[in-house]
């Protein structure tokens, strides 16, 4: 079985190759980093059997950050039979110099030239482009059958086909001074990694590199990359014709990167995912597959209550398996609807600019442009955003981003805000939707502050990002990620959703004696245990067994927050989006005092610890360490800050909105102007230097 | 001696060196592209120019604005 790699750099369509050859769903995007570890498949050439390693882009063979490092640990580890360097035909001039790398290290390459693009920017000769450099050469399309075809034959092609060249300026470098070699090194390779002043090489090889880099001249690097360059060039004035325009350039930047515009733009867009989300378009999807549900359910409802009446078999179904399922299967269109619209924003491009617009502002915080990504990403899952934040280069930053994500409100929350408060504030929920992703932001902004002027403070951070082209999605890819969603989704349903809330129901409806007691007297074990936690959260207006319960339940999965809290309500099988304000304010258990309780109980929902699959990715990404304070942090800022929500909307019921948001304004004029005092008096203590803050360099004198 | 942090919007400079020490942002530089004779041209600025765009190469790049005072332009 021969081992086939993929290398090349960022954003030229690795893994849409990957998902081509091996017919795979990897996560793709037009964007630097999406790939952020090896991904492995075999896949057929005939009879002949091929696995294909993906790795993360890389520019050079010298990695800057954590996941080039995987990638070029890789292709130095790497006996493979061939390599696939892929290029992007409209940035082949900046393509070509890894190539050129490969080349010298005398790998087997097969050049792919993607030309996914319409707009060619330049026009390639083949035939040409693989004599000059004494490669196979093909262009393709990914989504073309016929162009993966041909790449496919390629691979089976011998390597002596095409006669390998010396590298011409190779001839240019020369040792300064006489070194000794061991015979069983290439001279050649270990002249080059000297200009290279590649420390790693002579380490491995247990020899001292001081001698080997003293024997080159002193600017080995500058030289040798521009001698690369200087080859490169030369090929593609060869090889191509220059069409027109630049690569990654738009007229579209006139506003997305307006000085004034950038930022409202961008706030526009979100807003106008999140509305089409929650309101018009994936609520109306959602009311129409509960209805649909409830066709299906009813029918066997009654089925099984003419075969077992008043058991706990048909209360299992009823109550676990309709009621509670039902509530969160119902969301499958606005959390599938939620995934299309970040797989877009993705893939459009637009995603750098806002990296660039925002490292302005997030840099006062201590966080990258670049964590722009991981943290929108947040908003549809944490566990697989965690993930991308290693494309930062800087480790406190990375931990820095990788923590915040699960304060970006995750998919697996909308069922909860929706259903519970959508129950209580009707209409007004638009509002309390906005303000909890909104409080969101805002506490995550908060903490990465906090973080980066106490532990974790970031190095200045070497903020260089391309520019990919604008792209549309394609339709092909349109039906490719709804469909990817919703077979996650009910996969997801299908599995822990049943699992959990089975095991809960069974909790909830059968007491330590193990007899059944729903609807009947006597405790049940959650109920028990629940009331022992209970009185913790009483000050947060919710000091009530079930909400508890349920909160402990979201642990393993946050929709089972709500289908348990369906299910404690004893549901009406039917109505799957069922639970109204009347049943909740005056039910046999009376689950939330007033609005200020419910606000507070959503609020504690969107800060509490994320679910066990983010937690074992937070460690995985970080480190125990720091996922242990990351855990308390959240619970931390979950309490105190549902304390705050609840009394000051439990303010705002009692008095009235205007009475305390002037009492409100009125404590923080107050605080700003004690900040202001405190900063005059500061001031003073060194001079009035103006620039003084905690770092100031003359007070330090 | 110029950088090119200095240059302003619309700017077209050529790279006639470098200065500083061999790390690794010198040699993401030089990988980009951005090597001896290129020329660079200033496309954009953000709200509190921390980032500018450079066009090099036939291609686009972002890159932080202090990143750049290595680069001695002219």
């Amino acid at each position: 079985m021969k081992e086939v790699l993929l290398i090349g750099n960022p954003n030229t369509g690795k893994t849409t190759l990957f998902n081509s050859l091996t017919k795979s769903d990897e996560h793709v995007g037009n964007w630097h980093g999406v790939t952020v570890d090896n991904k492995k498949k075999s896949f057929f050439v005939g009879k002949e059997e091929f696995v294909l390693v993906d790795t993360p882009g890389v520019y050079s063979l010298c990695p800057l950050s954590f996941e080039e490092e995987v990638a070029v640990k890789t292709v130095s580890a790497h006996k493979h039979d061939k390599i696939i360097n892929i290029c992007d035909r409209n940035n082949i001039r900046r393509n070509l110099y890894l190539t050129v790398c490969l080349l010298e290290q005398g790998y087997d390459v097969v050049l792919a030239i993607n030309e996914i693009d319409k707009k060619s920017l330049f026009k390639i000769d083949c035939k040409k482009l693989e004599t000059e450099l004494g490669v196979q050469a093909v262009l393709f399309n990914a989504e073309k059958n016929e162009d993966v075809a041909s790449l496919k034959k390629c691979l089976t092609e011998k390597k002596e086909a095409f006669k390998s060249i010396d590298l011409p300026y190779t001839k240019k470098l020369r040792w300064q001074k006489k070194v000794d070699i061991p015979s069983e090194l290439d001279e050649q390779l270990v002249l080059i990694k000297a200009y290279e002043k590649d420390e790693k090489f002579f380490e491995e090889r247990k020899l001292d590199h001081k001698a080997y880099f003293d024997a080159v001249p002193s600017d080995s690097v500058l030289t040798l990359s521009e001698l690369r360059y200087a080859f490169v060039d030369e090929v593609v004035s060869n090889c191509s014709k220059r069409v027109s325009g630049i690569y990654g350039k738009s007229k579209f930047d006139r506003i997305a990167l307006n000085k004034f515009f950038a930022i409202p733009f961008f706030f526009l867009i979100l807003c106008g995912v999140f509305y089409l989300t929650f309101f018009s378009f994936g609520a109306l999807l959602s009311d129409g597959l509960s209805k649909l549900l409830e066709l299906v359910s009813n029918p066997i409802l009654s089925l099984i209550e003419k075969s077992h009446p008043n058991s706990w078999v048909y209360d299992l179904f009823n109550v676990a398996i309709f009621g509670g399922l039902g509530t969160v299967l119902s969301f499958l269109p606005q959390v599938v609807l939620l995934f299309f619209f970040l797989s877009v924003l993705e893939d459009s491009g637009y995603m750098s600019r806002i990296a660039f617009v925002f490292e302005d502002v997030l840099g006062k915080v201590g966080l990258s442009g670049k964590s722009v990504y991981t943290l929108l990403m947040g908003f549809g899952c944490s566990t697989s955003a965690i993930m991308t934040s290693r494309n930062m280069d800087d480790k406190n930053a990375k931990i820095k981003t990788a923590i915040l994500c699960p304060y970006m409100s995750c998919s697996a929350k909308i069922p909860i805000y929706t259903v519970i408060g959508g129950a209580f504030f009707g209409a007004k929920n638009l509002l309390v939707i906005f303000f909890l992703y909104l409080l969101g932001v805002v506490v995550a902004i908060t903490i990465s502050k906090f973080f980066d002027m106490t532990v974790l403070k970031s190095k200045e951070q070497s903020f260089i990002l391309e520019f990919p082209p604008y792209r549309m999605t394609s339709l092909k890819r349109v039906s490719k990620i709804l469909w990817k969603n919703v077979r996650e989704f009910m996969l997801r349903v299908g599995t822990i959703m049943i699992a959990m809330n089975v095991v809960i129901w069974w909790f909830s409806s059968f007491s330590f004696k193990f007899s059944y007691v729903a609807g009947g007297e006597g405790e049940s074990i959650l109920e028990t245990i629940g009331k022992l936690i209970a009185p913790i959260f009483s000050p947060l207006g919710f000091g009530n067994w079930a909400v508890v319960a349920s909160l402990l339940a979201g642990l393993v999965a946050k929709e089972v927050v709500v289908s348990s809290i369906a299910m404690f309500n004893g549901v009406d099988a039917g109505a799957t989006r069922l639970v109204s304000e009347s049943l909740l304010l005056s039910s046999s258990v009376v689950f939330f005092k007033n609005y200020a309780s419910v606000l507070s109980f959503l609020v504690f929902c969107l800060l509490y610890t994320p679910c066990i699959a983010s937690i074992s990715m937070l460690s995985h990404e970080i480190g125990k360490k720091w996922t242990f304070i990351s855990i308390i942090i959240q619970l931390m800022t979950a309490y105190i800050v549902s304390f705050v929500v609840f009394n000051i909307a439990f303010c705002i019921e009692l008095f009235g909105f205007w009475k305390v948001a002037l009492i409100l304004l009125a404590i923080i004029i107050l605080l700003i102007s004690i900040g202001y005092i405190f900063r005059k008096i500061k001031r003073k203590e060194c001079g009035n230097c103006k620039n003084c803050s905690k770092n100031c360099k003359r007070k330090q004198k | 001696m110029k950088t090119l942090d200095k240059a302003k919007v619309g700017e077209l400079v050529k790279i006639t060196g470098y200065v500083g020490e061999d790390d690794r942002i010198f040699r993401r530089f030089l990988e980009l592209g951005l090597t001896r004779g290129q020329e660079v041209k200033i496309h954009n600025r953000s709200i509190l120019n921390k980032v500018v765009l450079l066009e090099i190469r036939g291609y686009v790049l972002s890159v932080r604005r202090s990143l750049l005072e290595r680069v001695v332009v002219e």
